[in-house]
């Protein structure tokens, strides 16, 4: 247990994944066998064994320590974690150092968790009171982690992969794969995600793609319009499916799997061709989203950026979860399919073998495979048009991409929409984090809302060195109240604001915010009554009815 | 300076006597002052002021203790060279170094210097006077500390304690466990080619740090010492206290080679030169207990090593003490003030304010 508890603290922490993954690497090489399938399954956040109420650990160490409970609380406030406070205090009250011998960690899984479950409470306060005084200060505070909430270290599983892959000489991208499939702690599950690639076995890495370039100058000097393929670029992760033989592979950002979390996605692309490797957006869409009939504005409504994060890090999605935030892959491109690999053929074919595949070409609202129709425009004005509409707001912008570029590698375009503006009142100020710190250099700003004011930005960027130095006099001048680092100011000064779009926050107070803000110019002559009001900005948002 | 009025409502005075009513609090001898820092009204000095002021006695020689611009310092002996260097380089202030033991009287009440074993020269201030006996520990801890004289304690009737770690999460794993666990570290940085940076304060820590260091023949590398915490290293040198040798390090101009171990204050966590050496870092802190504390500071590694009582020792203290009436400063919560009222039974609370006249 004191080797595991050892590399909990190392991989405790800020992240840093080249000392996580050296920290892995030395405690694999040097652990017991019969250790890995438990210290695997704990590091992956498997399914544990038995949760442990922590109010139930808490009430047996106050019992056995004879402690009023006000005295738990307040470590507890200040410690921030009940298992962590209840280890400590019963580090600090021990009269003789912990007895027993030293227990590796499959003992200690298999003779004190596991048991646990199913036992009566007498049972499980003895079993749980004996460990802590057999387990030194960090195996107990890893423990009792362990017992209560699960380990949840947060080791992304790329890093786990590259180390097991480090002492497996077998390839990260398989491990990673084989990974999705570990739940178990049993020697054959570890024998099986270290087993030898079968020989012929394809990779089932993603494939190198690159990033879009913003598109710089007017659309028109790309050429003729027809030359290229334009779609909607969602606010999603950059996403390959790969298929082999009976697996299926999941990849987002070029290297993190997360097949296990997308069952539904992973269930639709079973009908796809052994080899095929589809390269798209993935995103969460808002579930009672209808499609639009006249199909000439983007029917799905995706959710926020930070909803899609949170979704994809849920080791095992419930039924719940998969119906409230369902999964969409969004298909452009195909790299591979039954027959072989397409890198080598222009976007043109690739696409024509991508629409062969018949993939559902109807938006789906409940989650699957997309591919969408593309984008028809008579010409460079008609997709101007399609970029100002209103509805062109639930997107990022349009990619373009050369129809007779071969490499997937080739230069493709980001086009931006284009940024709307709001005139808002400047309310707080505040010193910015670390090397920002002289100037006031944070700006709040707010819009109307009935009679008061609701912040929807908060900015660093756009005013000149100029305007910033005379504001900031201004600030320091006009100051009514200071919050620790933040000055709140009079109601008086109006700026313009660009921005990128609305998102829905609810953790702000205006129920929205603005993605991208930046000053674009100070407005003397508007008067704080003047500036916009919240409505204006909610129309914006993406789950609005457009007109 | 502000002259103030012995407390007049005894309710100010005495705000544990509705708690205690078989026990009523004494008249204090020491008030809180109304900007920090403890009035003694009897003899009309202070204790540890924040503010400037005619007569200061000095627990220690920490910022948050010694303030510059009084009139007159008192102090205990060892500890006034880093008095002199932090509070008053230029010598315009009067300072009285005492003895440990000595009895001075200072406008009738009688003070002694009593070693606290927090730094060099950190002193319990044991007052006497209208037949009270009152101890204000300043800061101390009960650990070994081969830097400093050792805590001793000191009989009386009120004891006005520190409390920083007041919380029973606090206890110090043995110092020796400790500085094994800080050189393993050291040794692994250096067999890596890495230079090794811990933080620690530049007055306390980082002596005893060199102090324990000098006493073991396992060290990896060279020392280095921030050109803050040099000259403090130089003032223990001349009280006798033996440090491991060190270079100075100026982080515009040194270059520590690989497997060097820098001793640094924690205001330069940010610092150019981390960027440039890139070394692991390390924090030597009492806070490095807690995970949640550990985590707030940008270092790799967080060794326990404090120069503040644990729970155990403050509650060792306030029992060798004798003392029926314990006030308490310097904690985050009322947590240790409200053991001692209702698991010890004794007086306990914070430190009675000054009442403005």
């Amino acid at each position: 247990m004191i080797p595991f508890a050892a590399l909990c603290d190392a991989l405790d922490g800020p992240p840093a994944p080249a000392a996580q993954r050296a920290a892995l690497v030395a405690y694999l090489r040097a652990a017991p066998a019969a250790d890995l399938p438990w210290a695997l399954t704990l590091l992956t956040d498997g399914p544990r064994p038995v949760r442990v109420p922590p109010a139930d650990l808490a009430a047996w160490a106050l019992d056995a320590l004879a402690l009023p409970r006000w005295l738990l609380d307040d470590c507890v406030a200040h410690v921030g974690d009940t298992g962590e406070a209840l280890a400590l205090l019963i580090d600090t009250h021990r009269r003789d150092p912990p007895e027993g011998p030293p227990r590796s960690l499959h003992r200690w899984m298999t003779e004190l968790v596991a048991p646990l479950k199913g036992a009566d409470a007498d049972a499980r306060r003895a079993q749980v009171l004996a460990a802590w005084a057999a387990l030194p200060l960090r195996p107990l505070v890893w423990i009792n982690r362990i017992l209560t909430t699960g380990l949840r270290l947060a080791v992304p599983r790329a890093v786990l992969a590259q180390a097991l892959a480090d002492v497996s000489a077998l390839p990260a991208p398989e491990v990673a794969h084989r990974l999705t499939a570990f739940t178990a702690p049993t020697a054959a599950a570890v024998a099986a995600l270290l087993a030898p690639l079968a020989p012929g076995l394809a990779s089932c890495a993603p494939h190198p793609v690159s990033p879009l370039e913003p598109l710089a100058g007017p659309a028109e000097a790309l050429g003729p319009c027809t030359d290229w393929q334009a779609t909607w670029r969602w606010p999603g992760l950059p996403c390959q499916i790969i298929r082999r033989g009976a697996d299926t592979c999941v990849w987002t950002d070029g290297a993190d799997l997360v097949s296990d979390r997308c069952p539904a996605l992973v269930a639709a692309a079973r009908g796809l061709p052994d080899g095929t490797v589809l390269v798209g957006t993935l995103l969460v869409v808002e579930p009672s989203a209808a499609s639009d009939p006249s199909g000439d504005r983007p029917p799905l409504t995706p959710q926020p950026h930070d909803v899609l994060t949170r979704r994809l890090a849920r080791p095992r999605p419930s039924a719940a979860v998969r119906r409230r935030q369902p999964l969409v892959f969004v298909a452009h491109d195909l790299l591979a399919d039954g027959a072989g690999p397409l890198t080598g053929q222009p976007l043109r074919a690739r696409l024509a073998r991508l629409a062969a595949l018949s993939l559902p070409r109807d938006p789906p609202v409940a989650g699957g495979l997309w591919h969408p129709p593309a984008l028809t425009a008579a010409g460079w004005p008609a997709l101007e048009d399609l970029r100002q509409a209103p509805a062109a707001r639930r997107t990022r912008g349009l990619r373009l991409r050369p129809l007779d570029g071969a490499d997937p590698a080739d230069p493709a375009y980001h086009w931006p929409l284009p940024a709307l503006t709001v005139c808002a009142v400047l309310v707080y100020a505040h010193a910015g984090a670390r090397r920002r710190q002289a100037p006031l250099t944070d700006y709040t700003f707010a819009v109307w809302h009935g009679d008061a004011l609701v912040p929807v930005a908060k900015t660093a960027e756009g005013l000149s060195p100029a305007d910033r130095a005379a504001l900031d006099a201004w600030i320091h001048a006009h100051t009514l109240d200071r919050m620790g680092p933040v000055r709140t100011v009079p109601a008086e000064r109006v700026f313009a604001l660009s921005f990128a779009a609305v998102t829905a926050s609810p953790r702000h107070k205006a129920g929205l915010v603005l993605q991208a803000p930046r000053v674009l110019a100070p407005r003397p002559a508007l008067a704080p009554a003047d500036a916009a009001r919240l409505a204006a900005l909610q129309a914006h948002l993406p789950s609005a009815a457009g007109p | 300076m502000p002259k103030a009025a012995r407390p007049r409502t005894p309710g100010d005075a005495r705000p544990l006597a509705g708690i205690c009513p078989a026990m009523p609090a004494p008249d204090p001898l020491v008030v809180q002052g109304p900007r920090g820092g403890l009035y003694c009204p009897a003899g009309d000095f202070w204790i540890d002021p924040l503010r400037s002021v005619e007569t200061a006695l000095i627990t220690h020689a920490h910022a948050d203790h010694a303030r510059s611009g009084s009139a007159t310092y008192w102090c205990a002996a060892p500890g006034a060279a880093l008095l002199r260097r932090r509070v008053d380089p230029r010598g315009r202030a009067h300072l009285n170094p005492v003895d440990f033991g000595a009895v001075h009287l200072i406008n009738g009440v009688r003070c002694s210097w009593h070693p606290a074993g927090h730094i060099l020269g950190s002193a319990q201030i044991r007052l006497e006077a209208e037949g009270q006996v009152w101890v204000v520990t300043g800061d101390y801890k009960r650990a070994p500390d081969p830097s400093c004289r050792p805590f001793e304690p000191v009989p009386c009737d009120v004891l006005v304690t520190e409390a920083t770690f007041g919380l029973p999460v606090y206890r110090w794993p043995p110092a020796d466990a400790v500085m094994d666990a800080l050189v393993a570290w050291w040794r692994d940085a250096a067999a890596a080619g890495d230079r090794a940076a811990l933080w620690a304060y530049s007055l306390g820590k980082t002596q005893r740090i060199l102090a324990c260091l000098a006493a073991r023949t396992d060290r990896p590398g060279p020392l280095w010492v921030h050109r803050a915490a040099a000259g403090l290293c130089a003032d223990y040198a001349a009280q006798g206290v033996t440090l491991a040798p060190f270079e100075v390090f100026d982080p515009a101009t040194s270059q520590p080679p690989p497997g060097a171990l820098i001793l640094t204050p924690p205001a330069a966590e940010d610092a150019a030169w981390r960027q440039a050496l890139r070394p692991q870092t390390a924090s030597a802190s009492g806070w490095m207990r807690v995970r949640r504390q550990r985590h707030q500071r940008p270092v790799d590694r967080g060794f326990v090593l404090s120069d503040h009582a644990d729970w155990p020792a403050l509650l060792d203290t306030v029992r060798a003490s004798q003392a029926r009436t314990v006030y308490v400063m310097h904690s985050p919560t009322d947590t240790l003030a409200r053991y001692l009222r209702e698991v010890c039974g004794l007086n306990a609370g914070p430190v009675p304010r000054l009442a403005q006249a």
